[in-house]
């Protein structure tokens, strides 16, 4: 068994898992469900911090989606896996809010005001350890990759996170986005070409 | 007729990058990259842009530390004032006592619960192989007209260039190691003649290394029985 077939086991496995947990909040035993929010919180946040660059926002958006998973928990289909779900929930949720532009201060295109902790992308503190040269760098390769990112097209910006940063696999984006995996091919190739060369260009303006 | 060819293995560079394509195919784009600066060069870009997006991933944020608590607060207060369901009424016609629990707790015995029901009631969580370990084969591409050695070095072996050497055993070019590893997280790099440090080109992760470089990162979940 390679790598990869034991990944799926161990997602066929946490699907498993997940469903027990969802039967019995279904049973009306509601803190089951903390099982759930413990098991996924991260990745909902995440998922919201990288969409909006914006840290009181995300913590905002990610109770948001688990709530709204939880009340419409009765329509979960188990030929889903929950994590897929859940995607879906939270990313309609982030739509929902960029579309009606209910976002606190968007992400700022001045590196100033992520040098202070408490910005998303404030370095961690195994980073704090390191080189400050080295530091310096990471930092603005983060803030060039989440200006670029910013910039891109909600449904391009969707994709590279999904695909990029979540690591998710292209037939996990096609349940999510409902999409066949021909067009997350096809749109995961111009989201990244959008993003080459916006990066590119970045570069060419601070080398001028 | 250059040009076509080129355009043909350009389509296929993210598909490189992330592994999709067969041994042959692989070989084909390596062997054009080769003689082709102009491939070389635009595969180089792709390459940043995976390796910074990979990076950029690494990156893991938490939410608040209460922030499981408070969605638990803010769904037991919606419980309470919406009217009891049918499954309430039904525990408190069968006179069911209802024991509420900090989240924490329930969860843990949630989490007792779910593990045994998939065993035999007595037995305990043998899930795994008896050995916990995985079988992980590492691969290198390299002409040994021109290659002498290729190790591996990672968290795994202390990063000791002795330890693990990979072989071509066939002589096709593909140099390969298989090693029991245990689940974690491991970042590892290949050395090539002793001396040129150079990065899994097939790994699914990088991370920098603190010196400059990429080291490539292997994860492995739960070991399970062939
Ligand atoms: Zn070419």
């Amino acid at each position: 068994m390679n790598i990869k077939n034991r990944l799926d086991f161990n997602a066929a496995h946490t699907h498993d898992n997940d469903l027990k947990i969802i039967e019995l909040c279904q049973a009306g035993n509601s803190d089951a469900f903390a099982y759930l929010v413990e098991k996924y919180k991260n990745m909902v946040y995440q998922l919201a911090l990288r969409m909006t660059a914006n840290y009181h926002d995300s913590e905002d958006i990610a109770q948001e989606s688990f709530l709204k998973a939880y009340r419409s928990l009765h329509q979960y289909k188990p030929s889903y896996s929950f994590s897929s779900w859940l995607y879906q929930i939270t990313l309609n949720t982030i739509r929902d809010r960029i579309r009606k532009q209910d976002l606190t201060a968007s992400f700022s295109a001045q590196p100033e005001n992520y040098q202070e902790a408490g910005s998303p992308l404030y370095p961690n503190s195994a980073e704090l350890a390191e080189d400050p040269e080295e530091r310096q760098i990471r930092k603005q390769n983060r803030f060039a990759m989440q200006s670029a990112i910013n910039a891109l097209s909600l449904s391009h910006r969707e994709i590279i996170i999904l695909r990029h940063i979540q690591n998710l696999s292209y037939y996990e984006i096609s349940k999510i986005l409902n999409i066949t995996l021909n067009s997350v091919k096809v749109r995961l190739h111009r989201a990244r070409v959008e993003l080459k060369d916006m990066l590119q260009e970045q570069e060419q303006e601070n080398k001028e | 007729m250059q040009e076509k060819e080129c355009q043909n293995i350009q389509n296929y560079i993210e598909d490189y990058l992330e592994a999709r394509l067969s041994a042959e195919e692989k070989i084909e784009i390596e062997e054009h990259l080769v003689s082709c600066p102009v491939c070389q060069k635009e595969f180089a870009r792709w390459q940043e842009l995976f390796h910074s997006l990979a990076s950029f991933s690494l990156l893991d944020e938490e939410p608040s530390p209460d922030f499981t608590g408070r969605v638990m607060q803010k769904i037991e207060r919606e419980e309470q004032t919406a009217a009891p369901g049918w499954l309430e009424r039904i525990s408190n016609l069968l006179a069911l006592p209802r024991v509420s629990l900090k989240w924490g707790a329930a969860v843990t015995m949630v989490l007792v619960a779910v593990l045994f029901s998939y065993n035999a009631f007595f037995h305990p969580v043998e899930q795994y192989c008896p050995d916990g370990l995985t079988d992980i084969t590492f691969s290198m591409r390299a002409d040994a007209t021109q290659v002498q050695s290729i190790a591996v070095v990672g968290d795994f072996n202390d990063w000791d260039p002795n330890r693990n050497p990979l072989t071509d055993v066939n002589h096709d070019g593909l140099w390969t190691t298989t090693l029991k590893l245990e689940p974690g997280r491991y970042e590892y790099m290949f050395i090539i003649d002793g001396q040129k440090w150079v990065p899994d080109p097939s790994a699914y992760q990088y991370v920098n290394d603190g010196f400059g470089n990429k080291n490539a990162v292997l994860e492995i979940s739960k070991c399970v029985c062939n």
